[in-house]
């Protein structure tokens, strides 16, 4: 567990401009919006920062950054037929 | 349905033209992190970021025969594609269960502004090890919503198994998922289905031991999740920060 505590800034960074974001965004005009896909942003960003020093860019462009999302839904849809299922029984 | 990998996406004539350059089978993420393994080249030597990357490329360095550029980018990758989204659905879980169930997010907040008190700025992973009831909070979430609801396949060795009154011959596919045994009343206690955080502080000290010892969310043994602590430490740090940064309010509460 040791070994984690030196991403912990990391993290903090990272939830520090979320917040910001969500500050300027929503919290401050009272928007209602879809808070499960900005956990999304938020925990790709988290793992973005913690791998490369730089978040992938969710958070800050609020979309998701070149489809990486939507290319991963797609593998998911992809994999779950191939992977797990070995046989199909009508 | 494995053989349907080889008509589809391993099909000879799609690798072929993506060889070739006719068809772009690169995930987005890989050019991001192609991006950034080209841009540490250029940087000095001297890196201090403290990331996974540097850590990776080191141990190319050090042995670039067993960590090769390949996989310096499959383990590069495996951290963003099984880093992000389960850890997302499990923060999902939590925050909705405590939208969906206000007494326990009251419990919550009383807890987070004890701890607040003491110091200004974001819970510290330290100051969560004193928090109870977010302990209880998060392992309830990782219980009634594993991110991965796959039976994590293994094989029996060549000594067999005998589980229960059951003889496993070698070489048997078994497995275990993490949905079924999280159901299980006789470890987790009564109403499996429902969210209920205090199960894991009113139990007795076996009993705990026991759930804590079939908390399946991240698998188990050898090959449990590597990135279990990491994940662990996302989640335990960012509920308490958000909670106490917003009133959160759910639109959708279920009857």
């Amino acid at each position: 567990m040791t070994s984690v505590v030196r991403y912990e800034p990391l993290v903090d960074t990272t939830t520090e401009v979320f917040f910001q974001v969500l500050d300027a965004q929503f919290a401050s005009k009272g928007i209602e919006f879809d808070f499960g896909k900005w956990l999304q942003f938020y925990a790709f960003d988290v793992i973005g920062e913690m791998t490369f020093s730089k978040r992938l860019g969710f958070i800050e462009q609020g979309r998701d950054v070149d489809g990486i999302i939507e290319s991963l839904e797609e593998f998911m849809d992809y994999v779950t037929p191939v992977c797990p299922f070995r046989v199909v029984v009508p | 349905m494995p053989f349907l990998d080889k008509l589809l996406k391993k099909n000879p004539i799609r690798l072929g033209l993506s060889r070739l350059g006719y068809l772009n089978s690169t995930s987005p993420v890989v050019e991001f992190a192609m991006k950034r393994i080209a841009e540490r080249k250029e940087e000095s030597t001297n890196d201090k970021s403290p990331d996974f990357l540097s850590h990776f490329l080191k141990a190319h360095e050090l042995d670039p025969d067993y960590m090769s550029p390949r996989k310096v980018m499959a383990v590069t990758m495996s951290n963003v594609f099984a880093g992000s989204d389960t850890t997302a659905i499990t923060l999902r879980t939590i925050l909705y269960n405590l939208l969906q169930n206000p007494s326990t997010l009251e419990k919550l907040l009383v807890e987070i502004k004890t701890v607040e008190k003491e110091n200004g700025n974001y819970v510290s992973w330290s100051d969560t090890r004193h928090m109870p009831y977010l302990d209880a909070v998060v392992r309830e979430g990782l219980r009634i919503h594993p991110a991965i609801g796959l039976s994590l396949e293994r094989v029996v060795p060549c000594t067999g198994l005998t589980i229960g009154k059951h003889y496993l011959p070698p070489g048997t596919i078994v497995g275990c998922n993490a949905w079924a045994l999280h159901r299980n009343e006789d470890i987790f206690g009564k109403e499996t289905d429902e969210w209920r955080p205090e199960r894991w502080l009113e139990c007795s000290q076996e009993a705990r031991l026991e759930m804590n010892g079939a908390l399946f969310s991240f698998g188990m043994g050898p090959a449990t999740c590597i990135g279990k602590n990491i994940s662990l430490m996302e989640i335990y740090k960012f509920v308490p920060a958000l909670l106490a940064r917003y009133k959160v309010r759910s639109l959708c509460v279920l009857t």
